[in-house]
């Protein structure tokens, strides 16, 4: 083949842009740390590196949300167990009025009691939780547990039945709340044949103070009833707090599986890289000194 | 020995200077684009048909000298006309993949900053909405994420929309060019059939046309075939550009959209481009970056309607019924957040119609948005269909890449090819050059001695009779 002067000077340019473009793709992997830079690199894996991140950033919205609901559950169960502690309060007390030989002082002095431990219970009922009240449904900015007023004030639930039902995984969603009128039993809704709590207490300060010894241990079966249905209600909230710590667990295991998927299609094999760019390198050095004889040896070099 | 023997002296002298000037020539154009070597043919003079002039003293002639009875290029019609369809192929996939890449660089995935992430941010605000559905704070995050979103979404298009008015103003440009050469071409046409008729041999306008034949290739589909007389006729797709001495003109008409279109000027009828820099820019134009505008407004109505749909089953922060959240009808030219959403965020639903201000059935259902099939989209998620598109645009890029690259390669190999046979090589013409120097020393060396042959006879012989 004849050899001109323009095929080994375009030949040596070519080749030389060839490797220094080789030698940029290297590069550019090992500066981002991926092989993935631009779409037309992996088209495939781009869409599927996007798929990926979506889901992660859905994951990670998911656990934002289980943390949201968790601590929710919490402060209902703290609250649900205070409502324990005084309905313990109110079981005591009835005991120690079904004593007959209670003198009336001491008759007073218990229905002075069930009076404090209805008043915190109103107030319980109408724990507010990061401004909302907790146990209103969805009726989040209405105090649920409305007091009629006057002497003898009867409570009635002003809530309503709404559930705060959070998504805590794909198609996974947990209740966030309990509503006020299951707790204190308002309207029978939670044990039909009993009267709501309120009632029953401000029921029992009546048998206290007249001294209906029956009365009172009739009334102290329905506290029991209404003691057992929070116990119940709070079975089911560290039912619900169980199920977000195991899907929890399970977002977080998939996100490190999607988090390792990822970095398998998007981050660059550095070994690889470095070799590349060093085989580049190398090719390239070459190519130029290659170059440099090449076009030395020409026969004018050696005419006189 | 006669003056026939100077003559023939003479002729090799000369001979030899044109060859060495041929020489030179091809040296100082080494690194002209275009030029093709050239090669000297001597021919020997053959004695003149009258017998009674070949004797000299009796002796036959055996012939009159040298001359040199060709100067003629190194010839290679059959690369050159591959060459011109490697350069049809190879601008086209490559314009195409520069006008692509504008594309891909805006599309800018994988990033956290795409349409993507943008995408699972809005999503996620209507998720953090769901948590705390009376929130102001996180109303205003969804309008913020969701205005986010639509930029980026109307960026990207309005980016296609760039690209695709550069491509227009590519053709218009092209189209000059390439009148503009057409022009230079039948010039050179009827200068070269001209020079041509009166016996001589205009190795360099030949170059020149060859040279601009070729740029016009790398422009559109281009046919070339020889006339009789020197002269080359061009046409494209059957159009004639080019015959003898005249030339069309290509018209690039713009409507008001700013698409460019192209004309022949003598009949009106549109200009049939499926090849190089201007069949590229017409496909990527009007095929490939169409094609993403259909898909992106596709994307945005689908997001569009899907949200509305959702956004208007509910009441707002003030407990009135809900309206649009994304403004109706939008398409990826125009989609944004509602005027009046924007202005007062606390429009955003969380919660059912009719609903306590707890509920957040609403947010709920728009955050669940993400993993719902769309059936107008084939039943797959935006998410889905945005990432195909992705894929898509990727897809495009490197196969315009790589089919550049092939047509490169194989122009590459034809253009070695060419220049193995027309390119000057220096080695070559340095031989060349000490081999007529040699004959010229040679020539001016027999020519010292039929001098002084010449000398002995007129000054030395028959001296001894003349002095006496």
């Amino acid at each position: 083949m004849r050899v001109s002067y323009n095929m080994m000077s375009s030949r040596l340019v070519n080749d030389l842009m060839t490797s220094e473009q080789k030698m940029v793709d290297a590069q550019t992997q090992i500066s981002s740390g991926k092989q993935i830079n631009k779409p037309s690199d992996n088209p495939l894996g781009t869409a599927q590196s996007m798929d990926l991140q979506s889901s992660i950033s859905q994951i990670d919205q998911m656990s934002t949300n289980a943390g949201i609901v968790n601590s929710q559950l919490a402060m209902t169960d703290s609250t649900l167990s205070s409502v324990s502690s005084a309905l313990t309060t109110v079981q005591n007390l009835a005991m120690q009025a079904g004593n007959s030989t209670l003198s009336d002082e001491g008759r007073q002095g218990i229905a002075a009691q069930l009076d404090q431990v209805m008043t915190q219970l109103v107030n319980t009922g109408n724990t507010q939780y990061n401004g909302n009240y907790l146990f209103a449904g969805n009726k989040t900015k209405t105090a649920p547990i409305a007091s009629s007023g006057g002497a003898t004030p009867t409570y009635s639930y002003v809530g309503d039945s709404g559930s705060y039902s959070v998504n805590i995984g794909p198609g996974i969603s947990v209740t966030g709340n309990i509503t006020g009128d299951k707790i204190f039993n308002m309207n029978g809704s939670a044990n039909p044949s009993d009267p709501d709590v309120f009632t029953m207490i401000s029921t029992l300060k009546q048998q206290v103070l007249s001294g209906d010894t029956t009365g009172i241990s009739n009334s102290l079966t329905a506290i029991n009833d209404s003691q057992t249905n929070v116990t119940a209600l709070r079975a089911q909230v560290g039912a619900r707090m169980d199920r977000i710590t195991s899907t929890t667990t399970q977002l977080t295991n998939t996100k490190t599986n999607l988090k390792s998927l990822l970095s398998n299609t998007e981050d660059a094999d550095m070994t690889q890289a470095m070799t590349d760019l060093q085989t580049q390198q190398t090719t390239y050095q070459a190519a130029i000194s290659a170059a440099q004889k090449v076009f030395a040896a020409c026969l004018v070099n050696y005419m006189q | 020995m006669s003056n026939l023997d100077i003559n023939i002296i003479g002729s090799a002298l000369s001979a030899q200077q044109q060859a060495m000037s041929v020489t030179a020539q091809n040296v100082a154009n080494v690194n002209t684009q275009g030029y093709r070597r050239q090669e000297v043919t001597f021919g020997s003079v053959a004695p003149s048909a009258d017998a009674s002039l070949n004797l000299a003293n009796g002796v036959p002639i055996l012939g009159d000298g040298v001359t040199v009875s060709s100067v003629q290029r190194a010839q290679t019609s059959f690369l050159d006309r591959q060459i011109l369809t490697g350069n049809q192929q190879y601008s086209y996939s490559d314009s195409m993949n520069q006008q692509l890449q504008q594309v891909e660089a805006a599309v800018n995935e994988p990033s956290d900053s795409g349409i993507s992430s943008a995408m699972s941010d809005f999503w996620n605000a209507w998720s953090t909405l769901s948590t705390t559905p009376d929130s102001l704070a996180a109303r205003n995050t969804v309008v913020q994420t969701g205005q986010t979103l639509a930029d980026k979404i109307q960026s990207l298009y309005s980016t296609i929309g760039q690209v695709q008015s550069q491509c227009s103003q590519a053709i218009a440009s092209d189209a000059d060019q390439v009148n503009q050469m057409a022009s230079q071409i039948a010039d050179l046409n009827s200068q070269i059939t001209k020079q041509v008729a009166a016996g001589q041999q205009p190795n360099d306008l030949m170059d020149q046309r060859d040279l601009l034949v070729e740029k016009v290739s790398k422009l559109l589909n281009v046919q070339v075939n020889q006339a009789d007389n020197s002269g080359i006729t061009l046409s494209v797709n059957g159009h004639c550009l080019v015959q003898g001495s005249i030339s069309e003109q290509i018209g690039a008409n713009t409507d008001g959209a700013g698409i460019t279109t192209l004309v022949w000027s003598d009949d009106n009828k549109p200009v049939q481009v499926s090849g190089g820099e201007i069949g590229g820019l017409i496909q990527t134009r009007d095929t490939v970056l169409q094609g993403y505008k259909s898909t992106l407004n596709t994307f945005a109505q689908q997001l569009t309607t899907s949200v509305n749909t959702a956004h208007a089953l509910g009441q707002d922060a003030n407990g009135n019924p809900a309206g649009d959240f994304f403004t109706a009808g939008s398409d990826a030219s125009n989609i944004s957040v509602d005027s009046s959403i924007v202005a007062s965020p606390a429009l955003v639903a969380a919660a059912n119609k009719n609903s306590a201000a707890g509920d957040n059935s609403v947010a709920s259902a728009i955050a669940g948005l993400q993993n719902n099939s769309i059936p107008a989209l084939g039943n797959q998620t935006l998410g889905a269909v945005y990432g195909q598109f992705t894929a898509q645009v990727g897809t495009d890029v490197s196969t315009s890449a790589t089919n550049a690259q092939q047509s490169n390669l194989s122009l590459q190999q034809l253009t070695t090819q060419r220049d193995s046979i027309s390119g000057v090589s220096l080695d070559e013409e340095m031989t060349n050059m000490t081999k007529f120097q040699q004959a010229y020393n040679a020539a001016t060396r027999v020519f010292t001695v039929i001098d002084s042959m010449m000398n002995t006879i007129v000054n030395e012989m028959g001296v001894i009779g003349s002095a006496g």
